[in-house]
């Protein structure tokens, strides 16, 4: 699974019964078995995108949704908790719903998925994907695309020697999902057509607004420039910067700082483009003006300007920086070879 | 035998390999030392890519410690009759106890508690304590 990290058993488990409900060959913690799985889940939402005609990222999660008979519910006040309470515990005596209130008074919950008990075969909503809307709308989009990468890629859980209550969002499983939610929610085979077709623009955050406004209004500015920049033919990557100090002592030496997003393919080509995490970012670049004025702008800039404290220096070259502020005082930045 | 059926069987044997192996927590090279193959014939034999002779599923058997006819034939019958078994929490047998509830009914709060298949969380959640689960009865105790 391209991991440093020892998988645990349960773990395996998990990632075995993936390859196992997808047919791969692969061992779980063998090179190439993410690589697989998406490209099996790829192939099998194909078809259904390609039947449903749909263009738009919302458009292609409504047909695979239908397609697995996830239906998505959306909760932004106690109101919503109370009428996904009336429609399935009252009123269809689900009574696994009767661990909302609880489940979604907690903000770290970003979903729930439920599988219905006592569904029909015919029934749309034999799962219900209940997204938890309350703190924010950013990730909406995002943990739709999560939940029916669980449907796609896992067996039902009937099927399952084991249960998936209480998991994090740093665990392998999960972590392999978001890569699966990334390809789906971007479909290439949509999405690259649209970007490749902008490519004589600038990569900035006015184009990656556009992109998202045509194609996934309810997806995250973050989530929407990663996949751009995945898409984008030219070298570009995409990161965030904060404050911060350095790894082992956070609180030595803080200063702006910047964590690597995404990095498309033409960037790694001859390592033509990259930052190092956690590098700071120069006084002049226009990431540090943007953090001082919050007004999202776009320059020139040389990379050799940019440098460690051990001394190392980024490639000298011309690059096109676009910054943009986000919550939290996070900044939000692309970096594009014109 | 069919070629599909013997891939079919091949896979089977290999998961069952490799199952005992992380049971045992040993990785495909100590095991292959052990049993005295090659790395990468072990890592094809649990993937169910090649045949594997009797005599070597003996050796890795050995290696492992368990019966050949457990890797042969594996526990396929036992699996089976220990996914009808039902495995009650602790603390859902308390709760029941206190609330002396029905077997039914317990089964039916588990079933109800395990509807809910996946949470996305940045923070791990806990077994839910014999109270949590007396809360969920109260809740939902017209509905069953």
């Amino acid at each position: 699974m391209e991991l440093s990290i020892r998988l645990t058993e349960g773990q395996l488990m998990r990632l075995d019964a993936v390859a196992e409900h997808l047919d791969i060959q692969i061992d779980p913690e063998d090179d190439g078995f993410n690589d697989a799985v998406i490209s099996s889940c790829l192939s099998k939402v194909a078809p259904i995108i390609a039947d449903a005609s749909a263009t738009t990222g919302e458009e292609i999660l409504a047909a695979v949704g239908r397609y697995y008979s996830v239906l998505f519910e959306e909760v932004r006040s106690s109101a919503d908790i109370e009428r996904l309470e009336q429609k399935y515990l009252r009123g269809q005596r689900e009574i696994g719903f009767a661990q909302l209130q609880n489940e979604l008074a907690n903000p770290n919950v970003d979903a729930l998925l439920f599988q219905r008990q006592k569904a029909q075969q015919h029934d749309r909503d034999k799962w219900v994907a209940v997204l938890n809307l309350q703190q924010t709308e950013t990730r909406s989009f995002w943990n739709r695309a999560h939940e029916l990468s669980h449907r796609i890629a896992e067996p039902p859980q009937g099927l399952l020697p084991f249960k998936r209550h209480g998991l994090e969002k740093t665990e392998p499983i999960e972590r392999l999902m978001d890569l699966i939610a990334a390809e789906i929610a971007y479909f290439p085979e949509v999405f690259v057509p649209l970007v490749v077709g902008r490519q004589t623009e600038s990569l900035t955050f006015e184009l990656v607004q556009s992109l998202k406004a045509v194609f996934a209004e309810s997806s995250s500015l973050l989530a929407a420039a990663n996949a751009v920049v995945n898409s984008w033919p030219k070298p570009a990557i995409s990161l965030t910067a904060k404050f911060d100090g350095r790894k082992r002592n956070p609180h030595k030496d803080v200063a702006l700082r910047v964590f690597p997003q995404a990095r498309n393919s033409a960037a790694r080509v001859d390592n033509e483009l990259f930052v190092i995490p956690r590098m700071r970012v120069p006084q002049n670049s226009v990431v540090c003006e943007v953090q001082r004025s919050g007004i999202p702008q776009t320059a020139v800039e040389n990379l050799a300007t940019w440098s460690t404290s051990s001394g190392q220096k980024l490639k000298d070259m011309n690059v096109l920086i676009s910054a943009t502020l986000a919550f939290q005082e996070s900044i939000y930045v692309l970096i594009s070879c014109e | 035998m069919d070629e599909k059926k013997e891939q079919n069987n091949r896979r089977e044997i290999g998961r069952r390999l490799r199952s005992t192996r992380r049971s045992r927590e040993l990785t495909t090279q100590s095991l292959a030392k052990k049993a005295k193959i090659s790395t990468g014939y072990l890592s094809e034999v649990e993937r169910g890519l090649c045949p594997v002779s009797v005599d070597k599923l003996r050796s890795i058997a050995s290696a492992l410690q368990v019966d050949l006819t457990f890797i042969l034939n594996g526990a396929d019958v036992s699996i089976r009759e220990s996914a009808d078994e039902v495995w009650i929490p602790t603390a859902l047998a308390s709760a029941a106890e206190q609330l002396d509830l029905s077997y039914i009914v317990t089964i039916s709060l588990l079933n109800g508690r395990a509807s809910l298949v996946a949470k996305r969380s940045s923070g791990a959640s806990n077994e839910w304590t014999a109270e949590q689960w007396i809360d969920f009865y109260e809740k939902v105790k017209d509905f069953i």
